[in-house]
């Protein structure tokens, strides 16, 4: 066991860097090379039970970073940690105590069944034969797969190889496992599905994920906490409430009201405040619409001056401030 | 170590074992082809010799054997093992490459070589009944039956065992540098060429030049070739059939040994690259 041996944390990852070096081919000889700093000194630590997301746009190096836990890839410097183990010294060790999902359909054989991948890939991994058959029969029934699972891979849909895949992570039962994009490619019952289980494990069997995403949504419906990289660095980490609050967003709010007597022209002397816009709705009612920070200390007064000048309220739409958002300002720059 | 490794060879057997029956042609395919290759130099010998019985004479003037139909089967069988062992590791690992489904048997074992191991195991035993299959379809094709159903035939089949051994390992060693580099395909290709010149595919290695026979008896299908010859045909040990064997044992051990370092450093050393995927 490593330094962390006796923590009860199932990852911990401390000033990770991993460099690459792509050289771009010219049509001859002259090929030039780059250095491409995939991860920048990265450091976390999830608890036992917590799903954590990672996040960034594309290249961010969340990918590089699960491949580095996963044992796939050796960092240049700094250590990790998983149940425990070194990823650079007891790589074999890791892989026993996790399960991964990679991103893809293409990790598994084509010319098998898919209940031959499973039991290919469950043997290969050290599980026993009864055990083995019973976790597929039992996998099997859980996601639906009867009715595929043994035709040729080859034959089946880009949802169904995702699913095969998803389901192959969950043969050892491992208390830690990766899933990198599981949701990519799928339909909305598929992916719902995946979700779904993923919130079992973590909610009911107290199972460690780690989670990249491009979707924003399955991040803030899943992770209890988030760390959003870009450009191989982490610049925010924290649970998805956290993240939202982090920054200051004007919210947009609208509400549809109706004049008992239709005095809609006088309307924005009840209401009162600069920048606010008055337009007719098509079901006869009177759309409002203002942008503010304060949405607490607002919406008491307005709605106070509206019913008091016998303005009846029917529909209040706030904006929320979303992981887009936050993701926007903080690796886009965007507001 | 090994309750980790059977299943896992054990598994790789029974996946290189399906995939085989997936593709049903191939079976056909490598069964004629020894038959097909060796029928090149039967024919154009029979022809030059200006027929059969003459073609006998001449051959057994220089090698000591009038069975030349039999000498080239053999011949052909092993140039074919040699080349499906040296392309086996290496293709399977570039597919897996290019697929992506390498990572994820590392994933599930933690190493590749139990993997190519039961790759490697399943290769010979296929190369085993192949000779038996393919030596019935020549013998009876070139009316040499009763070389096949003689006791000697036993004799060249565990030689031929025993040769398999280093052929694999040395394939071992040369699928564990493509991993690694990636030019090592068109290096292949040269290979097999050279070495079919080295081996003595259609001739024995006692008529190569001193300095080329010399350097053939360090590849493992030298030995191998020569003795199966000798056994079935009573042609000329190198040393005697116990040296012989335990000059290929010790090969074949030499050989898997550099094949494990070279995959185990290759393994590292993509690992801190760019990884097992980038092909």
């Amino acid at each position: 066991m490593g330094l962390y041996g006796s923590t009860t944390e199932p990852v911990v990852a401390e000033n990770l860097v991993k460099t690459f070096h792509p050289s771009s081919k010219s049509l001859l000889f002259k090929n030039k090379t780059m250095t491409v700093r995939a991860l920048d000194g990265v450091s976390l630590r999830i608890g036992k039970g917590e799903c954590f997301g990672l996040l960034g746009p594309n290249g961010a190096g969340k990918t590089t970073l699960v491949k580095v836990l996963t044992t796939l890839l050796i960092p240049d410097s700094g250590r990790a940690f998983v149940n425990g183990y070194d990823v650079v010294k007891e790589p074999e060790k890791v892989l026993r105590s996790i399960g991964v999902m990679l991103t893809g359909e293409r990790t598994i054989y084509w010319k098998l069944t898919g209940r031959e991948n499973l039991t290919f890939f469950g043997k290969i991994h050290g599980l026993p034969d009864d055990r083995l058959r019973l976790k597929i029969e039992q996998i099997v029934k859980e996601f639906g797969l009867q009715s595929f699972v043994d035709r040729m891979v080859e034959t089946y849909s880009s949802g169904q190889r995702v699913i095969l895949s998803f389901c192959k992570s969950l043969l050892a039962d491992a208390q830690t496992i990766f899933l990198d994009e599981p949701t990519i490619s799928l339909d909305p019952s598929y992916a719902a599905q995946i979700r779904d289980h993923i919130k079992h494990l973590t909610k009911v069997e107290r199972r460690t994920i780690i989670l990249t995403t491009q979707l924003m949504q399955e991040a803030d419906l899943l992770c209890d906490r988030i760390a959003l990289l870009n450009r191989g660095k982490i610049v925010a980490m924290g649970t998805p409430a956290e993240l939202k609050g982090s920054i200051k967003k004007e919210h947009v709010v609208r509400i549809k009201v109706s004049a008992k007597d239709g005095r809609s022209a006088s309307i924005m002397n009840v209401v009162g405040l600069p920048n606010v816009s008055v337009t007719d709705a098509e079901d006869g009612c009177i759309q409002i619409e203002l942008s503010t920070s304060s949405v607490e200390e607002l919406l008491p007064i307005l709605f106070e001056r509206l019913v008091a000048k016998g303005f009846r309220v029917h529909h209040v739409y706030v904006s929320e401030v979303t992981l887009e958002d936050v993701f926007n300002k903080l690796v886009s720059g965007g507001a | 170590m090994l309750r980790r490794a059977i299943p896992c060879i054990v598994s790789e057997i029974r996946l290189e074992y399906v995939h085989m029956l997936r593709y049903k042609e191939w079976i056909l395919a490598a069964l004629l082809y020894p038959v097909i290759f060796a029928s090149l130099p039967i024919f154009l010998g029979t022809w030059i010799a200006s027929g059969a019985e003459e073609a006998a004479r001449i051959f057994a003037e220089n090698v000591g054997t009038e069975a030349y139909s039999v000498f080239l089967l053999i011949g052909a069988n092993m140039w074919f093992f040699m080349m499906t062992a040296l392309w086996d590791f290496g293709l399977k690992l570039r597919r897996e490459q290019a697929s992506g489904v390498i990572e994820a048997v590392y994933l599930s074992t933690g190493n590749l070589t139990w993997p190519l191991l039961g790759s490697g195991l399943f290769g010979a035993l296929q190369c085993l009944l192949r000779f038996v299959a393919s030596m019935i379809i020549g013998s009876i094709l070139y009316g040499t039956l009763r070389y096949i159903f003689s006791p000697r035939f036993l004799v060249c089949l565990f030689i031929l065992a025993v040769g398999l051994v280093g052929i694999y390992g040395f394939s071992f060693l040369i699928g564990s540098l493509v991993l690694r580099l990636k030019e090592a395909f068109s290096l292949l290709v040269i290979f097999q060429m050279l070495f079919g010149i080295l081996m003595g595919v259609f001739y024995p290695v006692s008529l190569l030049p001193y300095g080329l026979a010399f350097v053939s008896y360090f590849l493992p299908m030298t030995i191998a070739l020569n003795d199966m010859r000798a056994a079935l045909l009573s042609t000329q040990y190198v040393y005697n059939i116990f040296i012989d064997s335990a000059i290929m044992v010790c090969q074949s051990l030499l050989y898997l040994l550099a094949g494990f370092v070279v995959l185990k450093r290759s393994e590292r050393k993509i690992r801190k690259g760019v990884g097992l995927a980038s092909f």
